[in-house]
């Protein structure tokens, strides 16, 4: 008897990949991998929406996923050029080097 | 019947605006205009609030219908500048309203208050400040429109403030004079006093009743349904807008500010101290006159309280020797007159008193301006005499105003007065109204419109009213006898006689300019015409029929404002108009005023001497009235060393206490607080991240096990 | 069932095309996007060393005509959703879509000479406002969480781009990356609430949610697919949350303040948070304004978590903003401080149906709120020459007297935005305690009382540190000497602001009307909210279309 994945699984699978992206977010300091963090959530979120769709036999999920990734590619192209700019001034991509405003 | 009244008559807007326009172009521009053109700013808003305010009143007589028994209703104009609404219960709109009672103030007020400006336009002329002082009183007569025109309390009590605020600046607009700043700094105080009762006042009433538009309130008020809530507050809140007006209006216990207020330009001191603001108190208990008439304890209180006031300012000016505190105890008195007049439910005759004192005072006012110009700013009487001769104009106007303030017939005073004394003979308080109840005479004949004349069957009047009523009349009437005293010792000493002058003042005596002898001769012309329109009833009926109705002009004109008092909810009057006491108050009247101009004749032109005389005889009496019944005394010994005391006790809590413990203490606490949660912005942005997330969860875990918070 | 009628719509949907009327509600945005690409196409035009001031005022021009059009499309709204339920086209899309045009507008008429002192003249600026804005005409008027979020993206995108702009200063690199990864961060997060949201109801139409939650709470007790839908609402709350700057969700907003270039500053403190007010108000009261989920006096939902952010970000906002010495933060921190107040108002007439139509205080306080801050940072903005910025309070001194126009409309700004008489901003104060007051007394509950007194108190306090701007122009000697950027741009933009907030303040009936107009205007409501409404409103447009309820059987 072969496993089946329900929904449930599918769940469970994105949330972990959203924690892990959101740990990613909050623990590593090259502002490429935190902002690849930020694209492994909104991938995880896609995960979510196709699961529900395809539990509900519904389209919407779907086109929301589409339109997701096409926010994505947006951001990651604003995030690159942010990060050069950042890079310029800083000669680094940490993002904890960027502390010049602040209280 | 249906109320008349447009809410749109935009003229009303006008009339506020137009001083206020003056006082700022004064304000900004005044110290580099030319000194004629800062006259012609300053004049010009006046004339044409006057005009405008004749616009409204032909408006209000082209509205007006004549309704059944011959009373005239002429309903309001009314204009909204602009409108807070707001869905909730809150709703302030700064609105007008124009009805024969704020048109006859607001002709008043921009009548007079145009003459007086330009008296000051020569009075002033040589003031470098001149911008200043126009600006202050352009300003002033802003706030006093507000105050008459304002359609609901907040607009009157914007006005009342900013009155309060103008003759502050204007009593010390001298202020290099620290005495004058003193006075100033007085009269600001005690006003203070009162105003913050009006406003306790006023908030108890709109708590009560959710509005404090006239409109709306005098709708309660004369509503059988609705006047029950009005009588429960009508105690508490008469006596808190009445401290109020006794504030504002220089009655007792509040009016010690007055005096001291004539330190500033004497043409002030004929507008705000005698004309115009002082007149406030009265015009706002007429305002509220459904309120005041719904319990006679109130009514008697104001009544009493005008009486008194009238009687001891008498009696103390009678000794003074500066001519403008003579003229300002004799406004506190002749305000006191209003006050009984308003207290005895005789509303008309206490605005018909407004206005014809409002010209002679004025009138006086100004007179005692030109003297003090032309004597080189002496004010003493003892110092003057014989001017008669100096200055002709000057002279035969004061004796006008002289003769209408003493009650001589056929001058303005004694029509007003006259009117007062007789409804204070006739207009007795029911005063028992748990009595009136019982005896069954249901609220609906307190409330309602219907002919008020009914049969008093079963109404008891109680008999000591009836003595009060009686000691009111009688005390009035001394007062006036007190009064054509005082005035013509005024007048005698200052005008006929020798001259007391010293050599050197004595050649620079000289008549005024034109500028103020035009307004003098004005208002000369209408101290004497002014009473005209208010002929007593007996009078009238054996006038010709065609000169009946504008013989009792005032009362017509006042009818429909004054409509549901006049019914004499609960002072009562019925029956047939009291000719007899009417007749006895003229007789009485005209005998006050020979026999007080007579003494004055006989003590200060026939005997001379005999003054000083009875000045010896009668020591302690004088060095009383001298010193004003010790009243400032008795107030710094019994409230101003107290509270100095308390003062510096307060000063020293506050100071260790408030301040060190509490004020800094917060202060400390909400810097260190600040302090901390601004480092909480480290400047990384994981934290940020973190900040966010943490919170998130705190949310999310308050949400789903509610249990734990 | 539930899918049977949602495909079968889509069948529709593929059918018929949207009607001729239905066009009208993309106008606005269509006029924004039509410059927008004309000024591309001029902008390749543009000869190399000559000024672009001509760009900024023909985009000035077109955000004008698009502010005008939504004048005239006032009367022509519809009182049910279109293009098949993806957008609205009502009075409320509409008020917003001309605050956002205008706020848009005077913020570019405030940057050519800035931008040039910054050697950063350049026509991608313009066209990122423009778009910026295109996004929040079509966030207000969504209805639908897709185009929420296409919308929401659309306008945060430029924003972020813009807070980086100054190549040459490392600060605004730095605002734009802090901004750029806390807004990727937290609308992922909301994203997700999306997706959770879409999971427990079927659907991403908001008024379908609506229905939807419903059936959440059986009979039985609580669904489980309820306890997702609350998560999914607080994680979607949470992104709308960070857009308006309301604490916790603030900690971006003092250092994009400070780093961004000082004219889009004004743009983000004054638009964003407004739109992002207005389609949290749609969403929360369209989708989410199930009673458990609504909760409301500490019934735990979404309403009580407004009032501890109303409470928060008053209370830290004016604390904070008094230690500040950069101008430019405590403006940060004080627009932390407003979004408080706002919430207040927001809290008090969401909390119940029948309140709704206390949001017109909302309306109310954020067009007063706009013209304020697009006021004080454009004078900011005037005085922003690049090395020689105004960036301190010091830098302040006696410049009152010096650019007396300037000062003037500093003043009535500080004036506005501290609450006093007669300007804008203490009429918007006053209705938004008032709503407050209101609702506490209708309800008997105190709560809203105790939030009044918190914000009066904290507005008291707020009154030093604006006090203050005042007390270092007029009464401060000038420490160094400032070349303003002298241009008419920002000093129409500026006059402009402060006239406006002095007329709000004196003659409020006009705005509050509109304010109530859009209020009452409102489509998509629930039924409990929709018979409130109507009260106010007793004329129904005759082509009033009842929106089709899809029941859903509870699912998972």
């Amino acid at each position: 008897m072969s496993w089946e994945p329900t929904l449930i699984h599918y769940l469970l699978l994105s949330a972990a990949i959203f924690s892990i992206g959101l740990v990613g977010v909050l623990v590593r300091r090259n502002a490429i991998i935190l902002f690849m963090s930020i694209e492994l959530m909104l991938n995880s979120v896609n995960l979510t929406f196709i699961a529900f769709s395809k539990y509900r036999f519904d389209m919407d999920g779907h086109i929301f996923a589409f339109f997701v990734m096409a926010v994505a590619a947006a951001e990651a192209a604003v995030a690159l050029a942010i990060v050069l700019h950042v890079f310029r001034h800083k000669r680094s991509v940490n993002v904890d080097e960027a502390q010049q405003l602040r209280y | 019947m249906e109320p008349l009244f447009s809410n749109n008559f935009h003229y009303l807007g006008l009339i506020v605006l137009m001083p206020l326009l003056g006082a700022i172009i004064n304000g900004l521009l005044g110290a580099k205009l030319p000194s004629k053109v800062v006259n012609v700013v300053a004049c010009a808003p006046m004339l044409l609030s006057f005009v405008f305010t004749l616009i409204g009143v032909r408006a209000l007589l082209a509205q007006g219908v004549e309704s059944e028994g011959g009373r005239f209703s002429m309903g309001y104009l009314s204009y909204t500048v602009y409108e807070w609404i707001y869905s909730g219960s809150l709703s302030a709109d700064i609105s007008f309203m124009l009805d024969p009672l704020s048109a006859t103030l607001v002709l008043i007020i921009t009548g007079v208050g145009f003459l007086i400006h330009v008296y000051s336009t020569g009075y002033m002329a040589q003031d470098p400040s001149k911008w200043r002082y126009f600006s202050y009183l352009n300003l002033f007569v802003f706030a006093m429109l507000l105050l008459v025109l304002g359609k609901n309390l907040l607009v009157t009590f914007i006005g009342w403030e900013g009155v309060g605020v103008c003759s502050y600046l204007l009593i010390g607009f001298w202020y290099t004079d620290s005495e004058k700043a003193a006075a100033g700094m007085k009269a600001f105080v005690v006003n203070r006093v009162g105003d913050f009762a009006f406003l306790l006042g006023m908030f108890i009433l709109f708590f009560t009743t959710g509005t404090i538009d006239y409109v709306e309130l005098s709708e309660l008020a004369t509503n059988a349904s609705t006047v029950p809530l009005l009588i429960q507050i009508a105690l508490p809140v008469g006596l808190l807008i009445l401290i109020g007006c006794t504030g504002k209006s220089a009655q007792i216990p509040l009016f010690v500010w007055l005096p001291d207020a004539m330190a500033g330009p004497t043409p002030v001191s004929a507008l705000i101290h005698a004309a115009t603001m002082v007149t406030a108190g009265v015009f706002v208990i007429c305002r509220l006159n459904w309120l005041f008439t719904l319990d006679p304890r109130l009514m008697l209180t104001v009544a009493v309280i005008g009486c008194l006031t009238a009687f001891f300012a008498a009696t103390i000016a009678i000794v003074q020797t500066d001519i403008k505190r003579v003229l300002a105890y004799s406004t506190i008195s002749q305000l006191g007159f209003m006050f009984m007049a308003v207290g005895v439910g005789a509303y008309t005759a206490a605005i018909f008193h407004v206005a014809t004192h409002a010209f002679f005072k004025a009138l006086l006012f100004l007179g005692a301006g030109s003297v003090i110009h032309g004597m080189h700013h002496e004010q003493d009487i003892r110092k003057m005499g014989g001017l008669k001769k100096y200055m002709p104009i000057t002279r035969w106007t004061f004796l006008i105003g002289c003769l209408a303030i003493a009650g001589v017939p056929f001058l303005s005073g004694f029509y007003s007065k006259d009117m007062i004394l007789w409804s204070a003979l006739s207009n007795v308080h029911f005063l028992n109204i748990e009595g009136v109840m019982a005896a069954d005479v249901v609220m609906a004949y307190f409330t309602s419109t219907v002919n008020p004349f009914f049969n008093a069957e079963g109404v008891e009047i109680v008999t000591w009213a009836k003595i009060v009523h009686g000691g009111l009349f009688g005390l009035g009437l001394l007062t006036a006898l007190l009064t054509a005293f005082y005035m013509f010792r005024l007048y005698f000493m200052t005008f006929e006689g020798e001259c007391r002058a010293d050599a050197e003042t004595k050649k620079h005596i000289h008549e005024s300019p034109d500028s103020m002898l035009i307004p003098l001769i004005v208002l000369a012309f209408l101290s004497v015409v002014a009473g005209y329109i208010g002929w007593p009833h007996v009078v009238v009926a054996f006038m010709p029929e065609a000169l009946q109705s504008p013989a009792l002009l005032i009362e017509h004109w006042l009818d429909d404002v004054f409509y549901h008092s006049k019914t004499f909810r609960l002072t009562g009057r019925f029956g047939d108009h009291p000719y007899g006491l009417e007749a006895l108050a003229i007789a009485g009247s005209v005998g006050a005023a020979a026999v007080g101009i007579g003494t004055a004749w006989f003590l200060y032109i026939k005997r001379p001497e005999l003054p000083a005389w009875i000045a010896e005889r009668a020591r302690l009496a004088f060095k009383w009235l001298e010193n004003k019944y010790y009243i400032d005394e008795l107030y710094d010994r019994i409230a101003v060393q107290p509270t100095l005391l308390l003062g510096q006790l307060s000063y020293w809590f506050d100071r260790y206490i408030i301040d060190g413990l509490l004020v800094n203490g917060t202060g400390f606490v909400a810097e260190s607080a600040g302090k901390i949660l601004r480092h909480m912005q480290s400047g990384n942005v994981q934290r940020y991240a973190t900040y966010i997330t943490l919170a998130l969860v705190f949310i999310l875990f308050a949400l789903i096990y509610p249990a734990c918070f | 069932m539930l899918n049977m009628q949602l495909s079968q719509m889509n069948n529709l949907a593929m059918l018929t095309p949207p009607s001729a009327i239905e066009l009208n509600a993309l106008i606005p945005g269509a006029i924004v996007t039509l410059v927008a690409i004309l000024f591309i196409l001029i902008d390749v035009f543009h000869r190399k060393g000559t000024p672009r001031d001509y760009l900024a005022y023909f985009s000035v021009v077109g955000l004008g005509v698009a502010a005008a059009s939504t004048y005239f499309l006032w009367d022509d709204v519809l009182a049910r959703p279109v293009f098949f339920g993806m957008l609205y086209f009502d009075r409320f899309a509409l008020f917003f879509a001309a605050l956002a045009s205008v706020a848009g507008g005077l913020a570019i008429l405030c940057s050519p000479a800035f931008l040039r002192s910054h050697r950063m003249d350049r026509g991608e600026y313009y066209l990122l406002v423009l778009l910026s804005v295109v996004g929040m005409i079509f966030m207000v008027a969504a209805a639908d969480l897709l185009t929420l979020f296409v919308a929401f993206e659309v306008m945060s995108i430029p924003i972020y781009v813009l807070a980086g702009f100054l190549r040459d200063d490392g600060r605004s690199a730095e605002a734009a990356m802090k901004y750029f990864v806390l807004g990727a961060f937290s609308a992922t997060i909301m994203l997700y609430g999306i997706a959770l949201i879409y999971g427990a109801t079927g659907t991403t139409n908001l008024e379908f949610i609506g229905h939807n939650l419903a059936y959440l709470q059986v009979a039985e007790g609580v669904h489980a697919g309820y306890w997702m839908a609350l998560v999914g609402v607080v994680l979607i709350l949470s992104g709308f949350a960070f857009k308006i700057a309301a604490v916790p969700f603030h900690i971006w907003a003092p250092d994009v303040y400070t780093g961004s270039p000082t004219p889009i500053v004004g743009f983000m403190a004054s638009a964003v948070k407004a739109i992002a007010f207005a389609a949290m108000l749609r969403v929360m009261v369209v989708a989410f304004s199930f009673e458990s989920l609504r909760g409301g006096f500490f019934g735990y939902g979404w309403i009580d978590v407004l009032f501890v952010l109303a409470g928060a970000s008053m209370v830290l906002g004016n604390l904070v903003a008094i230690t500040q010495n950069n101008v430019k933060r405590m403006l940060a921190y004080s627009s932390v401080a407003h979004a408080g107040y706002i919430l207040v108002g927001f809290v008090a007439a969401n909390s119940h149906p029948s309140f709704f139509l206390h949001n017109d205080a909302i309306l109310f306080y954020l067009v007063a709120y706009t013209f304020g801050v697009i006021g004080a940072f454009g004078v900011l903005a005037y005085f922003g020459r690049r090395g020689e910025a105004v960036e301190t309070y010091e830098d302040l001194g006696n410049l009152g007297f010096k650019y007396p126009v300037m000062g003037l409309v500093m003043g009535i700004c500080m004036f506005s935005a501290a609450g006093i008489p007669p300007t804008a901003g203490f009429l918007a104060k006053l209705y938004i305690f008032s709503s407050a007051v209101d609702a506490s007394i209708q309800t008997g509950e105190f709560a809203f009382i105790g939030l009044v007194i918190l914000g009066v108190l904290t507005s008291v306090a707020g009154v030093y540190y604006y006090l203050k701007v005042l007390v270092y122009m007029y009464m401060k000697p000038a420490l160094r000497e400032f070349r303003p950027l002298d241009h008419i741009g920002p000093k129409v933009a500026v006059v402009a602001c402060a006239v406006l907030t002095l007329y709000l303040g004196i003659f409020p009936g006009r705005a509050l009307e509109l304010s109530r107009e859009a209020i009452v205007d409102f489509v998509g409501a629930p039924a409990a909210v929709q018979s409130v409404i109507d009260q106010a409103n007793p004329i129904v447009p005759d082509f009033a279309v009842e929106p089709a309820v899809v029941a859903a059987e509870p699912v998972l």
